[in-house]
């Protein structure tokens, strides 16, 4: 992470933090403009984790539900809005998956992209898919890991306490997931690189 | 100058993290790139990380429904529910204050009428509130009174960073003191 986007992310802590002082009021407004900040990095996280759009929009929904009702007792004492977002999703992730079996991989839901294909796009669509498929195939902890560190930005240190396990322990976790996805993507790469 | 970094942490880093140094613990980022540069070997291991880079960056985001924003605002209540502290805050109020009028009472009571005996009948039904209270000093030893003198919420069973739990760290390096325990190479 360069200086830059250091301090670009300490200020958007400091808006973040005065955003959730005006929620815990009461601002209704305050609170569209957090969600709006957040929601599409939620819903990514948690589509991530679940496979499945609708059950990642459910778990947005309330995991900001429970920001709104909890924020009175937000206190700007350093803790990032990110990490609370993304810990409150997952543990509803890790509930909803607890109660319902995991479906088959072949029913998980295509994410939505109108975008139009032309070759090159067709192409990366399809291995896009088996790269997710092999994600899917990985340990719940293992493709977690790789969804916060790779996907949502977070720091080692930042996705160690959404998981609440040690750095050392999200190391493993990520070299043991990046190890089996290489294995199984052998030979993928090459044409990938070569699309970009 | 960066500490000289072996190839094996090196390899761990590639391992864990990919080959994108911005996702590198910052503590050990220099000193990774200082080996790259004058590792063929390392560069090599890299190259292999970017592979699966770029395999990931396959995978498209879960998208959001665009109206599902203003659906989740219309779905919440009307305030988000008080915390119980608000409440203790204003009884903390009263405490004192009726606290002092008993008090004003009870050092009073031997007094000869007409000497304040109109406040002595309004502080007694201040009094009469707190009809658990037997003596005056009672209210200092309620636990109303104990609770209210402390501004902070409990830290006992709450993680540090945790909503409305307090978080020691307000300093500027949280990547290296949030969990000094936990990150040797944070």
């Amino acid at each position: 992470v360069e200086a830059g986007s250091e301090v670009a992310a300490e200020n958007d802590d400091h808006l973040d933090d005065d955003l959730i002082l005006r929620v815990g009021r009461g601002d209704r407004d305050a609170f569209h403009t957090l969600v709006e900040r957040h929601l599409a990095r939620i819903v990514a996280f948690a589509g991530r984790v679940l496979g499945d759009r609708t059950a990642a929009e459910d778990v947005a929904q309330e995991t900001f539900l429970r920001l709104w009702t909890a924020a009175a007792r937000w206190r700007p004492t350093g803790a990032r809005l990110t990490s609370w977002l993304h810990r409150v999703a997952l543990n509803l992730c890790l509930d909803r998956r607890a109660r319902r079996p995991e479906p088959p991989l072949d029913d998980v839901a295509e994410p939505a992209d109108p975008a139009p294909a032309g070759p090159g796009i067709v192409h990366r669509r399809e291995v896009g898919e088996v790269v997710r498929r092999a994600l899917a195939g990985l340990p719940d902890a293992q493709r977690i890991a790789i969804t916060l560190c790779h996907f949502q930005g977070l720091r080692n240190i930042e996705a160690a306490e959404v998981m609440d396990v040690s750095v050392e322990a999200l190391e493993s976790l990520l070299a043991r997931g990046r190890r089996t996805l290489r294995e199984r993507l052998r030979g993928l790469a090459p044409a990938l690189l070569g699309d970009d | 100058m960066a500490d000289a970094m072996s190839q094996a942490r090196l390899e761990d880093i590639l391992d864990a993290y990919g080959a994108d140094p911005a996702r590198w613990p910052a503590a050990e980022r220099d000193a990774a790139l200082a080996l790259l540069a004058r590792s063929p070997d390392a560069r090599a291991r890299r190259a292999a990380a970017a592979e699966l880079d770029a395999c990931l960056a396959a995978v498209p985001d879960v998208v959001p429904a665009s109206d599902l924003g203003a659906r989740i605002v219309a779905a919440t209540p009307a305030r988000p529910a008080r915390p119980p502290r608000r409440a203790w805050r204003r009884f903390a109020v009263l405490v004192p204050l009726a606290a002092a009028a008993a008090l004003a009472v009870w050092l009073g009571r031997d007094v000869p009428r007409g000497t304040g005996g109109g406040d002595a009948v309004e502080t007694a039904a201040l009094t009469a509130e707190l009809d658990t209270l037997e003596l005056p000093t009672d209210a200092l030893l309620d636990v109303a009174v104990v609770d209210s003198l402390d501004e902070d919420p409990p830290t006992f069973g709450c993680r540090p960073g945790e909503l409305g739990c307090p978080d020691l760290d307000s300093a500027d390096d949280r990547q290296s003191r949030r969990f000094p325990r936990r990150s040797p190479h944070a």
